[in-house]
């Protein structure tokens, strides 16, 4: 396929992870505020989950549960909210409609007009009723991407702008709860259920399972969607797929190595601060592979253009 | 009280009713209409207006504020061409491109015989804002420059059809009629299975094998794209929709390269080669070495890799000398001169303001007729004597006496009318035709094309940058 437009689908795939993971994010966030077991101050930790706590208080005097879902889901200057993503992968997606199926299309201007439709208003008063919504717009999104997008390469950088996504997403997310909470169980569960990634703890692993355990399972586990080393197995195999017979090779070392990393190293536990230091070299790592993809993506053809005779 | 009870028809042939009876192709539709309230159409409207919007079927509107996309208007009603009338149009259709396609090949590798003859003097051909110098002495595989044409009729007050223009070039539209199909489908699934509709939803395939067909010689499996200028042009849709329904590669100038007279594309496996560009762009700006150097749109060498015979590009280079509005006149002589037949479809009634004596007559009467640029298109320039004002026809006559090839004048054709829904009921509107043509081996002619439609009470514009809507158009199978 055009370089051009696999690029696109990779940050098509990035931006429509972003979107839902944000929604799922803010979801957990609100929920556990009802459920009163909120550390001290969550919105603030998931702002900085976002890498969006400085920007949003450029902007707004103080932190409030109604500033932080506004700001996170409909305020088109924030980049990074749910509906700016959404324009974001609808622009991508209008310059690769003849790409993908057009259920997927519909599915994303679906996703976009609903939030067009939302007032601040709306949101504040019901934003349960809107995340749910949300979720289930964007597992339509998913499911039609599963269910009926031919596997071929522009399926494959889309999944792998997906899964990178997320897994930087999942490593912020470990980040920001290991300085707030240490090894408090609960605040943990409270992770694994705003990555999805509960039910597959529990099944895979115990009801018992400690804070370490949690992070070990987040970042290494090799069965679950919502695990750092189980996206970026997905990752490699779809590369491989798509860069197969090409000399295209340095995405796949940087991703090889990242993967290495979290498969086989060890996983310092949450009250080490090594922890941290972990997780930055994770997250560096993915960094790594986003830009090596586009140095394999736009590698200069070897073509003499000067070589040119006017007819 | 029934929708078409109040309905009648203004001056001019109505597509519908004769006399107050329906057609014979329209009496299922009519009865279904009138068993409908406005409440009903409403809702049909809302379904399509929906389907349009979910799927992103919009247009950019240039010079509108930036970032407004409008939903493709289409209306509710189809318009109906019968059996027997669609063999004629098609027939007449089939000879036009026919010609046009000799005279080109005649113009620019051929022996300039319509020159010679006496045809059509040189001095008009090239003087064409469309005619490419540099296109002479280039072939064109099997001779096939006109690969899409989309040829505008309209039907005059007797009901005649009539060419109103030609387009040659990168005529667009044909993505419409294929959503418009598609949503008539949704919206009036019980009429549209009472007749028996030509279908048009293989037009990706037509076009493939058209394209395939006008490979360079001796490529057997051609790699065929879409150029298209991108995203940011009103008819991207359209070129996202064709690189779809043929299952190729939508390219931009940047995509693509050219090295040793060969085109290539770049791809995550390396560059490709292509064979055949369905190009969306205009001649300027295909290539910034042969054609406008400030064009970022195109590709530096393209026009050697053509010249080379290793590319085709569809359509071909410097068509623009035929679909001028100031040789349109002369194509019904192309006909007799080309293909020794008489015109099937005529062309409207046309005056050449650079003969002094026909640019007297038509300044005399200036306010009896309508007066185009040739050099515009979207229906930008024109002026209709009847509903202009003295001030209006004042510049006019000014203009053309000083640039007399720059226009032509033709006779007010009273566009024929169609029971259209706006303003919450049905009321007559004018409305124009384009079929699309598409030639490779053989020419195709897809049945209907795009139906136009004038949506202000009385206007003859049906332009969609000017406020025009759209008709589903259905060919009877019998």
């Amino acid at each position: 396929m055009l370089s051009r437009h696999a690029e696109i689908l990779f940050w098509v795939g990035r931006y429509l992870q972003r979107a839902s993971q944000t929604g799922q994010l803010l979801s957990i966030t609100s929920m556990s505020q009802i459920e009163r077991h909120a550390s001290t101050d969550p919105w603030r930790e998931l702002l900085e989950v976002l890498y969006l706590d400085h920007t949003f208080l450029e902007q707004r005097e103080e932190i409030t549960p109604d500033g932080v879902i506004e700001f996170l889901v409909l305020d088109r200057t924030n980049a990074g909210s749910v509906a700016s993503s959404m324009i974001a992968a609808r622009d991508g997606l209008r310059n690769v409609r003849d790409l993908v199926p057009l259920d997927l299309l519909e599915a994303v201007n679906l996703g976009h007009r609903a939030i067009e439709a939302t007032t601040p208003d709306q949101l504040a008063r019901h934003p349960a009723l809107f995340f749910d919504q949300l979720g289930i717009q964007a597992q339509r999104v998913a499911g039609v991407i599963h269910d009926s997008m031919v596997r071929s390469d522009g399926y494959r950088f889309l999944v792998v702008g997906r899964y990178l996504e997320r897994a930087e997403m999942t490593l912020r997310t470990i980040e920001v709860n290991r300085r707030a909470a240490g090894s408090d169980v609960q605040a943990w569960v409270r992770v694994l259920r705003s990555v999805s990634g509960l039910h597959a703890f529990l099944r895979s692993r115990s009801a018992l399972g400690s804070a370490d355990d949690i992070v070990r399972f987040l970042l290494a586990g090799a069965d679950a969607p919502c695990c750092v080393h189980f996206g970026l197995d997905r990752c490699e195999e779809e590369l491989t797929l798509a860069f197969a017979g090409t000399p295209h090779a340095s995405a796949l070392r940087a991703l090889g190595r990242v993967r290495a990393t979290i498969e086989y190293g060890d996983v310092p536990s949450v009250m080490d601060p090594a922890l941290g230091d972990f997780i930055e070299e994770a997250e560096e790592g993915i960094r790594t592979v986003s830009d090596r993809l586009r140095d394999d993506l736009f590698a200069a053809p070897s073509i003499d253009l000067h070589s040119y005779e006017v007819m | 009280m029934a929708l078409l009870d109040d309905y009648e028809s203004p001056a001019g042939f109505c597509e519908v009713f004769d006399a107050d009876e329906p057609r014979r192709e329209y009496a299922a539709l009519v009865a279904r209409l009138q068993s409908l309230d406005g409440a009903d159409l409403e809702e049909r409207a809302a379904i399509v207006d929906d389907t349009f919007r979910n799927l992103g079927i919009t247009f950019a509107v240039y010079g509108a504020d930036e970032g407004i996309e409008r939903t493709w208007p289409m209306d509710l009603v189809p318009r109906i061409i019968a059996a027997e009338e669609w063999r004629t149009i098609e027939a007449g259709l089939i000879q036009r491109v026919r010609a046009l396609n000799a005279f080109l090949e005649d113009l620019y590798v051929g022996e300039r015989t319509a020159f010679r003859d006496e045809i059509i003097p040189p001095w008009l051909v090239t003087s064409a804002e469309g005619f490419v110098r540099g296109a002479h002495g280039i072939d064109v595989v099997g001779g096939v420059r006109c690969v899409v044409s989309g040829i505008d009729i309209v039907r005059d007050g007797a009901g005649t059809y009539r060419v109103l223009e030609d387009n040659l070039r990168v005529p667009s539209g044909i993505s419409y009629v294929l959503e418009n199909r598609a949503a008539m489908r949704r919206a009036f699934p019980v009429v549209f299975s009472q007749y028996a509709v030509r279908g048009v939803d293989d037009y990706g395939t037509v076009l493939l094998r058209a394209l395939r067909d006008l490979a360079p010689r001796g490529v057997a499996d051609p790699t065929v794209v879409v150029l298209t200028p991108g995203v940011y042009n009103s008819a991207y849709f359209e070129h996202t929709f064709l690189a779809r329904s043929m299952g190729v590669e939508l390219v931009e100038g940047r995509d693509l390269v050219v090295d040793d007279h060969k085109l290539y594309m770049h791809t995550t496996r390396g560059l490709r080669q292509i064979h055949v560009v369905y190009r969306r762009i205009d001649d300027d700006f295909l290539d910034p070495v042969a054609f406008d150097r400030n064009s970022m749109l195109g590709v530096p060498g393209l026009m050697s890799a053509v010249a080379a015979g290793t590319v085709t590009l569809a359509n071909a280079v410097g068509n623009g000398a035929a679909d001028d509005k100031g040789v349109y006149p002369f194509v019904p002589a192309f006909i007799r001169h080309y293909l020794g037949e008489e015109p099937i479809l005529d062309n409207v009634d046309t005056y050449l303001l650079w003969e002094d004596e026909q640019r007297a007559d038509v300044l005399g009467r200036l306010d009896e007729l309508v007066v185009k640029p040739v050099a515009e298109a979207g229906g930008t320039g024109i002026v209709i004597g009847p509903q202009a004002t003295g001030a209006e026809l004042d510049e006019v006559r000014r203009q053309v006496e000083a640039d007399p090839r720059g226009f032509i004048a033709q006779e007010v054709v009273q566009l024929s009318t169609h029971p259209t829904y706006v303003e919450g009921g049905l009321n007559p509107r004018h409305l124009d035709l384009r079929p699309f043509v598409v030639a490779g081996r053989t020419i195709d002619v897809v049945p209907g094309g795009l139906t136009r439609v004038a949506l202000p009470e009385g206007s003859l514009i049906v332009n969609s940058s000017k406020g025009g809507g759209s008709k589903d158009t259905w060919v009877l199978e019998s």
